[in-house]
């Protein structure tokens, strides 16, 4: 009886517990917390916390090979499933008429992605790899997704710590942008009023979603399958006849393979893979992502106004940023501070929208040519 | 290393600003040709 009971206390997960997976736990928890009081992100950092708490457990081998969490990073991201679907999802909840409208937010869209290749050569600075690098840069685009679809292609170790990463500076768009934001822009600029958008017809918003297939598709192959997904969801939704389809995809399918992503991305940090020096790097060059993003939109909108005739508030080039609607939201409120008279929500939602499109193409032209 | 990575960045640079300048002249001309279809109609 004795032998058993040795035996039975041996094969205790508590004999094998380290002080790495102590640390994990209360990172999870850590995330829990913020998303469960804090409001940051909660739909992505409670599921993503929990399953970071539960997989550093000795013994429990959730993301052993053929394990349950290992199922969901297997199947799903290893598979590049997920984060397609929640394009689908995305796109039956945008709204591309400021984009139709103002078709020039576009390029503010793309200038933002200049902050990703400023990100992505501080990494090399710091001795990452190229594919490593490429995974951190695109943090600063704030999309998310897209981040878990290049770093899973690129850089698989480093899959937890970027989407943790890009999903918290997503969340604190409204405490990063603003001072950016205005220490490069003048009163008298963040103060400019702009003209009404023109109304869009929705045979315009139909016909979108195919054109930006072909134009994009044919230039870079690699972005189909976001963008693929992303038109899609955006067709349902315009289209009128299917909504149903975009409902689902919008609510019930977008919930369910949102918790399918936070249990694999955080069942990916194990206290080995993740208690290093290199992840405090990723999270302090993610900043510098953020934070040149932001700055590249808001300068290159400054640059266009000197060429353009119709100039634009430079505020919503910060807008570029992918995080919809919070990059949107930041840029009208900085500017509705300047003066009551600004409003520029919907006139922001283009280069947020397009900053979308812009960090799929960042992500698909490194996919291109580093996989 | 420095070498490719400048090509990646420049190339990938390059690629965005080239993708969505084309995306944005092909939404103008749509948007342009639809109006003047309703305008004649």
């Amino acid at each position: 009886m004795a032998a058993t009971l040795m035996e039975f206390i041996g094969r205790m997960g508590l004999v094998d517990l380290t002080w790495g997976q102590v640390v994990m736990w209360v990172i999870g928890l850590v995330l829990v917390y913020l998303g469960i009081f804090k409001k940051v992100e909660p739909l992505l950092l409670v599921p993503i916390g929990f399953s970071i708490f539960v997989v550093n457990f000795p013994r429990a081998d959730l993301m052993a090979p053929g394990h349950l969490f290992d199922l969901f990073y297997s199947f799903g991201i290893k598979t590049e499933l997920i984060p397609p679907l929640i394009f689908l999802g995305l796109g039956a909840m945008t709204d591309f008429g400021p984009v139709i409208a103002n078709p020039k937010t576009l390029l503010l869209g793309a200038a933002a992605q200049v902050g990703v290749y400023i990100a992505f050569f501080g990494a090399l600075l710091l001795g990452f790899t190229i594919p490593e690098a490429a995974s951190i840069g695109i943090i600063g685009g704030a999309d998310g997704p897209t981040t878990i679809y290049l770093t899973s292609n690129l850089a698989p170790h480093l899959l937890g710590v970027t989407a943790i990463a890009a999903y918290s500076y997503m969340a604190l768009v409204p405490i990063i942008q603003p001072p950016i934001m205005k220490a490069l822009t003048t009163k008298k600029e963040r103060a400019m009023v702009m003209r009404q958008l023109r109304p869009v017809s929705k045979i315009e918003k139909i016909i979108f979603p195919l054109f930006t297939c072909i134009v994009i598709i044919l230039i870079l192959p690699e972005a189909a399958p976001l963008l693929a997904m992303f038109m899609l969801g955006n067709l349902f939704m315009e289209c009128g006849v299917v909504d149903r389809l975009a409902e689902t995809a919008r609510t019930a399918l977008m919930d369910i393979v949102t918790i399918f992503l936070g249990i694999g991305v955080g069942g990916t940090m194990s206290a080995e893979t993740f208690l290093r020096p290199q992840s405090i790097f990723v999270f302090l060059l993610g900043i510098l992502a953020f934070a040149a993003c932001t700055a590249t939109g808001v300068l290159i909108a400054k640059l266009m106004n000197v060429f353009s005739k119709e100039k634009v508030n430079p505020l919503i080039g910060a807008a570029g940023v992918s995080a919809v609607p919070m990059a949107a939201r930041v840029a009208h409120r900085v500017g509705a501070e300047a003066n009551p008279q600004t409003y520029l929500l919907m006139h922001a939602m283009g280069p947020n929208v397009a900053g979308v499109i812009g960090t799929l193409c960042a992500a698909a032209s490194f996919l291109a040519l580093l996989k | 290393m420095w070498e490719e990575a400048l090509t990646v960045a420049g190339i990938g640079l390059v690629n965005v600003f080239l993708v969505l300048a084309i995306l944005a002249l092909a939404v103008y001309g749509v948007g342009f040709c639809l109006r003047l279809v309703q305008r004649e109609k």
